[in-house]
């Protein structure tokens, strides 16, 4: 996938029952297609990569408990979507000390050195001040569109 | 690609905006071996466990206990009767819901045995006339590290009694661990039941599931103690059957009746936990034209009384379909800040079988990731006209192709294949609940290379949306 691509291949049935049954190749397929999607999906919600990877190993660990369940409409990647936004906010139940980082307050620019890092900052950050004006259900949006890579269809 | 598919100065200033980094390679490699050697283990225990389903007798237990149940609910205008219910099942956190009308018994306190640097505990267990139910969860050492080529081959644990009686076990699942974040998983087995004059058993773990081998040791032996359980470890399971009669259903046509295929959805209990409560429920049909798994209720959204949108989460059902049944569990679970009563809005969706047609589409010679072709063909699929508007070559690797469809009736998707060649895979797109008219996708994945054109695409498997209100009410 090219970084910046929207990201809209979903799981075949075939592949999830073949997964099901333990299927080596069927199993890879999914992880391959969902791994970074998924990861970079924690990534924006936590802001750091060891939350991003433990919420990813449990969101994948969850997806083998969950999938004797899983009732296919062709719609495999809403799914693990949402076990992977409801890993998310066990997470920050269980620390309700960490922010979800949409709606962090910035960070001091005057830590930035370089004059251009300080432009390009100031940019992102009045696009990160002006993100968290959305609501959840916007700004989760705006995640799934521009970290996970997943398309609007 | 067409200047409409170009991002916008907009959308690239979002994107820069929401950059996040790329995962460690050595993570993601990691993750892969265990998610695969989870899932062989994980599918091992399924076909094993499914071979030992309930046996007839024990299918009759339940149907005399649902009928036992039926009768008392109807009873249940009477404040005793509610007080017998309350009692007639239990929640255990990990285990789920319990059947206590006999004898409850319970772990005298969790078993952690150590051995080199593996930690596996031994959490709860959970007794009474009809089985036994043990979890377990192990911790890996922090150094631990998945071989790079896996080989795993779980031998069952089991029980053993003193006389030496060897309960093997019957099924087995993996359970939720996210409140042990350290756990590497967790795991539930039910055997046998114990019997009541026994307190002790022993737990023999030959190898730890979704372990690879040779690589963690063996053979543990844990000593378990039962205990008569305390009612204060057991989270009362109150049974409250909503099953509104779903409205007449309409289209746009007034007059057009709309076949509902004998569609229920029904709420069946509650269980209060101390973050919120976890609703059970199940939706049946009986029109067998259905299969089994082919209706999903979709949770669209919660609201309480005061109109508020009210957050949920999956929550494990605890029942699976028996094989041919036609029935699905779900259950949803909402915290407590909330105003009584809420109100469920399902969507109903039901899968068919496609009575044919089908498309033709030319790729040409070279095709590139990322292009499209317009298609605009319509064609009728068990009635319904569907409208194959375009093409696209999408995705992670060359050969896979996304249909984008649309049809004026209430098909929200449908699956092709090409009949003359073999898949390398297919499925489907759209995300979010879907709705009647809008455009949908469906993709076929040729193996490369591409067969040269035209290829025909046939139609498989259609979803409608049933439409009907299916909003459910409930309070605590």
């Amino acid at each position: 996938m090219e970084n910046g691509e929207p990201w809209q291949v979903e799981i075949e049935l075939k592949t999830i029952t073949h997964a099901l049954a333990g299927n080596e190749a069927a199993l890879a397929r999914i992880y391959d297609a969902y791994a970074r999607p998924i990861y970079r999906y924690h990534y924006s919600r936590v802001g750091n990569a060891p939350d991003a990877e433990d919420l990813t190993s449990q969101t994948f660990m969850a997806v083998l408990e969950a999938l004797p369940r899983y009732q296919h409409r062709g719609r495999f990647t809403a799914w693990m979507f949402q076990i992977a936004r409801n890993k998310v906010k066990d997470h920050f139940r269980r620390n309700p000390g960490r922010k979800d980082v949409t709606e962090e307050a910035v960070a001091d620019p005057l830590q930035i050195e370089a004059l251009e890092a300080i432009y390009q900052r100031e940019s992102k950050m009045h696009l990160k001040a002006l993100l968290r004006l959305l609501d959840d259900d916007e700004r989760e949006l705006i995640r799934l569109r521009f970290t996970a890579e997943l398309s609007f269809v | 690609m067409s200047k409409l598919n170009q991002p916008s100065e907009l959308e690239k200033s979002v994107r820069a905006a929401a950059t996040v980094p790329e995962p460690d390679v050595e993570f993601i490699h990691s993750l892969h071996t265990r998610f695969i050697t989870e899932g062989h283990a994980s599918a091992n225990k399924n076909q094993e466990t499914f071979m030992k389903r309930k046996t007839f007798s024990q299918r009759l237990t339940w149907g005399l206990a649902v009928l036992v149940l039926v009768t008392l609910i109807v009873l249940s205008t009477q404040p005793t009767v509610v007080t017998a219910l309350k009692r007639l099942f239990g929640y255990v956190p990990n285990v789920g819901i319990i059947d206590q009308s006999t004898p409850v018994r319970m772990l005298t306190e969790p078993m952690t045995v150590t051995r080199e640097g593996f930690t596996v505990i031994v959490e709860q267990a959970v007794l009474n006339d009809e089985k036994s139910i043990v979890v377990y969860s192990y911790i890996l050492p922090p150094d631990y590290v998945h071989p790079e080529h896996i080989v795993s081959t779980t031998r069952e644990p089991f029980l053993t009694l003193l006389d030496g009686t060897r309960l093997d076990i019957l099924r087995a699942r993996h359970v939720a661990s996210s409140d042990c974040p350290q756990c590497y998983l967790r795991y539930l087995m039910e055997f046998d039941a114990i019997p009541a004059d026994i307190s002790e058993a022993t737990l023999e773990i030959p190898d730890l599931v979704a372990i690879p081998d040779n690589t963690a040791p063996q053979d543990w032996k844990i000593q378990l103690k039962f205990k008569p359980a305390d009612p204060a470890d057991i989270a009362p399971v109150i049974e409250q059957i909503v099953t509104p009669i779903p409205t007449t259903a309409s289209t746009d046509a007034p007059t057009q009746s709309v076949n509902t295929y004998g569609i229920t959805n029904t709420l069946d209990k509650f269980v209060a936990v101390p973050d919120g409560y976890i609703l059970y429920g199940n939706t049946s049909w009986t029109d067998p034209i259905i299969r089994p798994y082919g209706v999903s209720s979709e949770l669209a959204g919660i609201k309480d009384a005061n109109g508020m949108d009210i957050l949920f989460d999956y929550a494990d059902a605890g029942m699976n379909s028996e094989p041919g049944e036609l029935r699905v569990y779900w259950a949803f679970k909402v915290g407590t800040d909330f105003t009584a009563p809420l109100t469920l809005n399902f969507v109903m969706l039901a899968s068919l079988s496609a009575d044919g047609g089908s498309f033709t589409f030319d790729p040409g010679p070279n095709p590139q990731l990322g292009q499209k072709w317009d298609i605009n063909q319509d064609v009728t699929v068990n009635s319904e006209v569907i409208h194959v508007l375009s093409a696209e070559q999408a995705g992670i690797e060359p050969g896979f192709f996304l249909f984008t469809m649309q049809s004026d009736s209430n098909i929200t998707h449908a699956s092709v294949i090409d009949l003359d060649h073999p898949p390398l895979g297919g499925g489907g797109g759209g995300g979010g609940i879907p709705s009647a008219g809008a455009p949908f996708s469906s993709g076929f994945g040729y193996q490369v290379p591409i067969p040269q054109g035209p290829l025909t695409l046939t139609f498989t498997d259609v979803q409608l949306l049933i439409p009907g209100d299916w909003t459910l009410s409930w309070s605590p």
